[in-house]
């Protein structure tokens, strides 16, 4: 027979037995330092719990009276008071679309902050250019592909040609009129 | 929380300690300590260890609450398992180290006499050593079974381990503790009561 199988202590006068010997130990009881130090303890983690909430809700009233202070000033810098300034855009708002050539100069929108601190300033005049009918698209043409004109962007001007290099063609036709290339020359232009 | 915090449950105690009363901390204490304490010393047989034990132990339930899941097990079998995780880290260690003869003396509330006394401590060092001799996954739940009164569902909670092992532990244990005790019974040191 196996000595697991053996039957142990487990009901009757053996486990009384058993029980009987182990009383000979008696254990203590808990110490009143325990409950002393317990109490120190839960009254340092209240109050320091209550510092943390109290720090929390300072820097929360802190940063309210910041950003109140901040909305305040805002419209100060707005440029004109009669376009007022939305101080929280609004992401659903729709932007206005802007035509590829168009140079914006009406009243900015409201809730486009960025757009209504700058007022955008007249574009200077441009000279006048006097040109044949045809040769003007072309001339647009050519003026679009050398300063990489593009369609504009909602917000974004056309940028602008140095006024130094504009072409004085009113002064310059008449020298480069006669210096054509003889292909140009051999156009027959009233034979239809 | 009640005025009366001895009327509330353990885990009405527990919510009124979570919002800042420290009457209800302390009552929970009162409830559970004397079983925290009586397990933690008898299984590190030290009574400082005992006592940082036991104070751990609460003031793991101050750290961390929500640790404590009602629906799985009473406030006490949480509590014991948590002296139990703590008396084993201290039990490798300390039970090695320290010396149980040079424990305080347990000595009766009422020693009728100087010789009765000696005797009394004599069976107490018999039995703290025959405990000290078996390992501590038996120990353990010798102790739960024997000294607390519980049963192998609870213990089973406790330990961290499937009723079946708790009852092949304790009848391991019970074996063990029998063959270290029957040479003192045969020599008349450990008397039946």
């Amino acid at each position: 027979m196996k000595e697991d199988a053996k039957p142990d202590w487990g009901d009757g006068p053996e486990r009384d037995e058993l029980r009987a010997m182990l009383r000979h130990w008696r254990a203590p009881q808990a110490p009143p330092e325990i409950e002393d130090a317990l109490r120190r303890e839960f009254r340092r983690r209240r109050s320091h719990r209550r510092r943390a909430l109290w720090a929390s809700l300072a820097a929360a009233a802190t940063l309210i009276v910041a950003w109140q202070m901040r909305s305040a000033d805002l419209p100060l810098r707005s440029p004109s008071p009669e376009a007022p300034v939305s101080v929280a855009p609004s992401l659903a708002t729709p932007r206005q679309t802007v035509e590829p050539n168009r140079v914006s100069d009406s009243t900015p929108a409201v809730g486009e902050p960025a757009r209504a601190r700058r007022r955008p300033r007249p574009a200077p005049k441009e000279p006048e250019v006097v040109v044949e009918p045809a040769q003007a698209e072309l001339l647009a043409e050519l003026s679009r592909k050398m300063w990489g004109t593009r369609q504009a962007v909602p917000g974004t001007t056309i940028p602008e040609m140095p006024e130094g290099d504009l072409p004085r063609y009113r002064e310059q036709w008449e020298t480069v009129a006669g210096e054509w290339p003889l292909v140009q020359q051999s156009v027959p232009l009233g034979g239809r | 929380m009640s005025a009366d915090p001895t009327s509330g449950t353990d885990q009405d105690l527990l919510e009124a300690t979570r919002a800042g009363d420290e009457s209800a901390f302390v009552e929970i204490y009162r409830r559970h300590r004397d079983r925290i304490y009586r397990f933690a010393y008898r299984m590190t047989g030290s009574p400082e260890a005992a006592r940082d034990v036991t104070q751990s132990c609460f003031v793991g339930l101050l750290e961390k609450p929500s640790r404590y899941d009602g629906q799985r097990a009473s406030l006490g079998t949480y509590l014991c398992g948590a002296a139990r995780h703590l008396s084993l880290r201290r039990a490798s260690r300390a039970w090695r180290e320290r010396s149980l003869a040079a424990l305080p003396a347990l000595r009766p509330a009422s020693a009728p006499s100087p010789l009765e006394t000696l005797l009394e401590d004599e069976r107490a060092r018999v039995v703290r050593e025959a405990l000290k001799a078996l390992a501590p996954l038996h120990r353990e739940v010798l102790i739960l079974a024997e000294y607390e009164d519980l049963d192998l569902g609870t213990i089973a909670q406790i330990v961290g381990a499937e009723v079946g092992a708790v009852k092949v532990r304790l009848h391991r244990a019970r074996r063990k503790l029998r063959a270290a005790l029957e040479a003192h019974m045969r020599s008349g040191t450990l008397v039946v009561d």
